[in-house]
């Protein structure tokens, strides 16, 4: 009886379904710039602000604005914790459906 | 609810990796032109044809993985800045040292600049087929360089041309889902 429930492995951070999906795009490590993740996940430029500036407040993203010619680019990159975080959460919706089947 | 939520995450997790492997353009260029200047040189068959060849398409090249690299929405993790200012030290460092390894012989030395200049964007793009790739140019024109056969540009072109276009076809399936799985 000592096995935790998939549940308590779930993070209300990374949980939520666009957080979780700006993660998983950041996850092989490259800098994606703002517009390409909002355009990816069909998020409004606030909600993604909002959403990024929970993720930056967690530090599991990080990213940094770019300016010269032209407009100015905010590049977003995926911390070690993020990606920590990524597939802790993964494993423990993989056990949730495991556990449901 | 979980499951809709691990497959999503994995749609933009592919999604992600394929962004991040812009790689496979400049290894395909490469590749195509380099096997493309043995017979260019061989219909041309003038004097220098080859350095003709690569005076036209040298710039040619640069302008369009400029282009292709400035139109990507994803980055290397360093700054863009800083690839460009150590591939250019790479390359110059890299042509250079053919001075003192072939007694004055110029002739390798494009060979070294691309392979030096691949091994940068190798380790900017963590890609380890562009590194395999950068190693058997940089190695090839070392030996060709010692060995000192007949065809020298041939045995260069054919082995840079070969493993370029197998190394942007490994890029390629770099993007492939089923590998991260």
């Amino acid at each position: 009886m000592s096995d935790v429930h998939p549940t308590v492995g779930l993070d209300d951070t990374v949980h939520q379904r666009s957080r979780l999906g700006i993660l998983a795009l950041l996850r092989s490590g490259v800098a994606v710039e703002f517009g390409a993740i909002r355009d990816e996940l069909r998020l409004t430029d606030g909600n993604l602000n909002r959403h990024l500036k929970v993720l930056e407040d967690a530090r599991l993203v990080a990213s940094s604005r770019q300016t010269g010619r032209g407009r100015p680019k905010t590049w977003v990159t995926i911390t070690a914790a993020g990606v920590d975080a990524l597939e802790a959460e993964l494993s423990a919706l993989r056990a949730l459906i495991a556990l449901a089947e | 609810m979980a499951r809709s939520l691990v497959s999503d995450a994995e749609a933009l997790r592919t999604r992600g990796w394929r962004m991040a492997s812009p790689v496979w353009f400049p290894l395909l260029w490469t590749s195509m032109t380099v096997l493309a200047s043995v017979p260019a040189a061989l219909l041309l068959d003038g004097a220098n044809a080859a350095g003709w060849y690569w005076a036209v398409m040298a710039p040619v090249s640069a302008v369009v993985s400029g282009w292709f690299f400035s139109t990507r929405r994803a980055q290397p993790p360093v700054r863009v800045g800083l690839v460009v200012l150590a591939t250019g030290l790479a390359m110059l460092l890299a042509s250079g040292a053919i001075v003192w390894l072939a007694d004055g012989s110029w002739d390798m030395a494009p060979w070294l600049v691309v392979g030096a200049g691949f091994a940068v964007f190798a380790a900017a793009w963590r890609s380890a087929s562009t590194a395999v790739f950068a190693a058997a140019t940089l190695g090839t024109a070392v030996t060709v360089s010692l060995v000192d056969p007949d065809d020298r540009y041939l045995v260069v072109a054919l082995v840079v041309g070969v493993v370029g276009a197998l190394a942007a076809l490994a890029e390629l399936v770099r993007a492939d889902p089923e590998r991260r799985a």
